[in-house]
C-alpha cells in the first residue's frame, strides 16, 4: 500500500494509468460487471432464493412469473402448424439433435395451462422443478474458481517458458516456441477436449486442461516483452555490473513485463470462462447436478421447446461476465497503451 | 531472395512442421487411457483373444516402433479403421470432411465480408454512433458462447418464426445424390434449384453462428489497422493532392491495412475447426466435429488420430497459404 502511495506521489506509470483507467467509460463498465459477479459468486448461498441442487417436481417447466401470454405461444409450436410450414420436423436427421427433443415435448402433453406453481420463479424452472434464478447465480462460483484456476495454471506454465525464450534466446528460444506453435495449430476446444480426455471428465481436470491451452499465448505474451527490455541499456549495465540472471529477470524483466501479462491475463479469464462452459456443455467438465453455466445449457438443450429459460438465462449470464472481462481487458490494455500481438 | 525461391523453400518448410506436428499428436493420443484391444473384442474377451489382438494391432510394440508404422502407413494414405464402424478412418474422412469444409467456408465467407465491411466503415466514421455500436456489438461477439448463440437463433428462427430449420444439412424427404459431398455446390451445378435454396436454408444459422467470433475478430482488427493507416503521412498526402474519398480509402489506405486482416483471417481458420465442433453438435450437422467427439468419446483411436491430424493439417495449410499471401499484397516483405 505504501509504495503504491509513493506511486502515485510520483505520478509515475501506474497512477497515471489508473487515471486514464478511470476515465475510459469501458473498462468501468467491465469493472462494475466483474464486481458484480464476484459479489455473486461470494454472496450466492445467501442471496438465491431457493436451493440450486433441488426442485419442488410438481413445479418442472414453469416460465419466469413476468413471462406474459404475449411471449411466442408454445401451444402454436408444438401443435405443429408452423413447423409444417417450414419443415422443421422434418429436416433433422434423425440421430440426436433437437429431434429428439420434439419427441420429448409431446410426450410432456400440454404445458402450463392452469397449473399453479408452488413459489415465484425469476428465471423460471428446469424439467424437475429446480429455480434456474438460484442455479444461475450458484453458477457464478463455478466460473469465477475455474477461471482463477485455469489462468493460474497457465499462468504458472506459460510465464517461465515465456521468460527462457526471451531471455536466453538461440536453441532455447527455437524449440520453445517451436513447440509453442505446434500447440497452437491443433483448435484449442479440441486440445482442451484431448487433454480432458487424458485426464478423465471433471471439474478438475477441465481446469488443468484449459489451463494448458492458455500457455502458448501466456508465453508468447511475455517473450514479446522479454525480448524489448532485455536490449534496453540499464538491463545491459545491470549485467555489466555482475548481477545473476535471477536478479535481472526478477527485478527488472518480470517488472516491465507486468503491463501485458496485466491484460493477457483479463483476456485469458475471459476465454477461460468460455473454454469452461463449452467442456461443461459437452458433458466434459462439471458434471450433472451441479450449476455450473455449460452443464446447465446442456441440460436446456433438451428443454429448448418446452421450457426455453432453462436455456436462455445461463447462456446470459455466461455472455454478461465473459463481457465484462472483455471490456476490463480492452480498457486496461488502451491505459496502460499496451500493443498486443496476436 | 527471388519470390519464386521463398514459396518453394515455404512450401518444404511444411514437411518438419507436419511432421513434429504428427508425432505430438502420437504423444497425445498415446496418453489417453484405454485399450483398443478390449474396445474392439468387448468386455468379456479371453486374455488370449487380447493378446492375440494386440500383436496383430502391434500394440505390443514399443512406442517408437509404432510411431515408425504409424508414418509409414500415413505416407501410404492408410489412416486405418474405425473401431466402432470397422470403416477405414479415410473414407470416413471423405465422408465428413465436405460437410464441415462447406459449413467452416461458407461462415469464413459471412466473417470475412462483414467483418472488413464493419471494420472500415468503424474506421472511417471513427467515433461515430455507427463506430460504438460495431465496436461494442464485436466485443459482445467475442463474449458469447456460439453453442448457445446457436439455441436462440434456433428458439427465434425455427421455433418462434418457423422460417429455418433446426439442423441437418438438407430436409430428409429430398432425394438428392451428391458426387462432391459439397451440397451446395452440387446441387447449383446440377441447376437444380429446389434442392439448393434448402441446401441454403439448412446452411444459414449454423454458418451464423460459426460466423459470430471471427467476425467479430476481423471487424475489430481492420478497424484499428485501417485507423492506424489512415494517420500516415501519405493519406494526408494524397487527401491533400484530392484523391476520392473511396478510392483513398479503398485503394491507398485498405490496401496497407490487410496484412495483419490477412494474418487474423488465417488464425481464424483454427479457431473455425474448433467452433465446428460445438455449432455441429448443436445443429445436428453430420461433420468432422461431431465424429471426432464421438470418436473421443467412444475412445475411437484411429478416429481420433486421423481426425486431429486433418484438423491440425488444415491450419497448417492455411497458415502457409497466408504467408505466401504476404508476399503478394506487400512488395516490400522479402525473406
Amino acid at each position: 500500500m505504501k509504495k503504491l502511495q509513493n506511486f502515485s506521489q510520483r505520478r509515475g506509470l501506474w497512477h497515471d494509468s489508473w487515471r486514464r483507467l478511470k476515465r475510459s467509460r469501458n473498462a468501468g463498465l467491465g469493472l462494475v460487471i466483474v464486481l458484480l459477479i464476484v459479489g455473486i459468486a461470494i454472496l450466492a448461498p445467501w442471496i438465491a432464493p431457493y436451493d440450486p441442487l433441488h426442485g419442488i417436481i410438481e413445479d418442472n417447466n414453469l416460465p419466469p412469473f413476468w413471462w406474459g401470454s404475449s411471449e411466442p405461444s408454445l401451444e402454436e409450436v408444438l401443435s405443429g402448424q408452423k413447423a409444417k410450414e417450414s419443415g422443421l420436423s422434418l429436416s433433422a436427421p434423425l440421430d440426436g439433435g433437437v429431434q429428439e427433443t420434439t419427441v420429448f415435448t409431446f410426450d410432456q402433453g400440454p404445458l402450463n395451462e392452469g397449473r399453479k406453481a408452488h413459489r415465484r420463479y425469476l428465471f423460471g424452472s428446469d424439467d424437475v422443478g429446480r429455480d434456474v434464478f438460484s442455479r444461475v447465480l450458484h453458477g457464478a462460483r463455478y466460473s469465477l474458481v475455474i477461471g482463477l484456476i485455469s489462468v493460474l495454471v497457465g499462468l504458472c506454465i506459460g510465464t517461465p517458458l515465456g521468460l527462457a525464450a526471451g531471455y536466453w534466446g538461440g536453441r532455447i528460444d527455437s524449440f520453445i516456441m517451436r513447440s509453442m506453435d505446434i500447440l497452437m495449430a491443433i483448435p484449442y476446444v479440441l486440445l482442451a477436449i484431448l487433454i480432458v480426455a487424458i485426464l478423465g471428465p471433471g471439474i478438475w481436470n477441465a481446469m488443468i486442461a484449459i489451463g494448458i491451452v492458455q500457455v502458448p499465448q501466456f508465453a508468447r505474451v511475455i517473450r514479446g516483452s522479454v525480448l524489448t527490455v532485455r536490449e534496453l541499456e540499464y538491463v545491459q549495465a545491470a549485467k555489466v555490473l555482475g548481477a545473476s540472471d535471477g536478479h535481472i529477470i526478477r527485478i527488472h524483466i518480470l517488472r516491465n513485463s507486468l503491463s501485458p501479462l496485466i491484460v493477457q491475463t483479463s483476456l485469458t479469464f475471459a476465454s477461460a470462462i468460455l473454454s469452461a462452459a463449452a467442456l461443461g456443455f459437452l458433458g466434459l467438465g462439471a458434471q450433472a447436478p451441479a450449476p455450473e453455466w455449460g452443464a446447465m445449457l446442456a441440460d436446456g438443450r433438451k428443454l429448448l421447446l418446452s421450457s426455453p429459460w432453462a436455456a436462455i438465462f445461463p447462456g446470459a449470464a455466461i455472455v454478461f461476465f465473459v463481457l465484462g472481462f472483455n471490456l476490463l481487458g480492452d480498457g486496461i490494455r488502451d491505459a496502460l497503451d499496451v500493443r498486443m500481438k496476436h | 531472395m527471388r519470390t519464386g525461391t521463398y514459396i518453394l523453400r515455404r512450401v518444404l518448410y511444411m514437411i518438419p512442421v507436419l511432421l513434429v506436428l504428427s508425432f505430438v499428436i502420437f504423444m497425445i493420443i498415446e496418453a489417453i487411457p484405454g485399450d483398443p484391444a478390449q474396445i474392439m473384442l468387448g468386455q468379456h474377451a479371453t486374455p488370449e483373444a487380447l493378446e492375440r489382438m494386440r500383436h496383430s494391432l502391434g500394440l505390443d510394440q514399443p512406442w517408437f516402433t509404432r510411431y515408425a508404422l504409424f508414418i509409414g502407413r500415413l505416407l501410404k494414405g492408410d489412416l486405418g479403421s474405425s473401431i466402432l464402424s470397422g470403416r477405414t478412418v479415410l473414407s470416413e474422412l471423405g465422408e465428413k470432411a465436405p460437410a464441415t469444409l462447406e459449413l467452416s467456408i461458407f461462415a469464413l465467407f459471412i466473417a470475412v465480408t462483414l467483418g472488413i465491411l464493419a471494420g472500415f466503415i468503424s474506421a472511417w466514421k471513427q467515433n461515430s454512433l455507427f463506430d460504438y455500436i460495431a465496436m461494442f456489438s464485436s466485443l459482445v461477439g467475442v463474449s458469447i458462447p456460439i453453442y448457445w448463440l446457436g439455441f436462440m437463433l434456433i428458439i427465434l428462427f425455427s421455433l418462434t418464426l418457423g422460417w429455418l430449420p433446426t439442423g441437418g444439412r438438407i430436409s430428409s424427404l429430398i432425394d438428392f445424390q451428391s458426387t462432391t459431398g459439397f451440397l451446395l455446390l452440387d446441387s447449383l451445378a446440377a441447376g437444380n434449384w429446389t434442392v439448393a435454396a434448402d441446401v441454403a436454408r439448412h446452411l444459414l444459422l449454423p454458418s451464423i453462428c460459426l460466423a459470430t467470433v471471427p467476425m467479430a475478430t476481423i471487424a475489430r482488427m481492420t478497424r484499428s489497422s485501417m485507423l492506424e493507416t489512415l494517420n500516415q503521412d501519405y493519406i494526408r498526402t494524397a487527401r491533400a493532392k484530392g484523391v476520392k474519398v473511396m478510392r483513398l480509402l479503398s485503394v491507398h489506405a485498405f490496401k496497407n491495412a490487410a496484412i495483419p486482416v490477412v494474418t487474423v483471417v488465417g488464425l481464424q481458420f483454427g479457431y473455425l475447426m474448433g467452433g465446428a465442433i460445438l455449432t455441429e453438435m448443436v445443429f445436428s450437422w453430420p461433420g468432422i466435429g461431431r465424429w471426432l467427439l464421438d470418436g473421443i468419446l467412444g475412445r475411437d483411436f484411429p478416429v481420433i488420430t486421423g481426425g486431429t491430424l486433418f484438423v491440425a493439417s488444415i491450419f497448417v495449410l492455411v497458415n502457409m497459404v497466408v504467408d505466401i499471401l504476404y508476399v503478394f499484397l506487400d512488395p516490400r516483405i522479402r525473406y
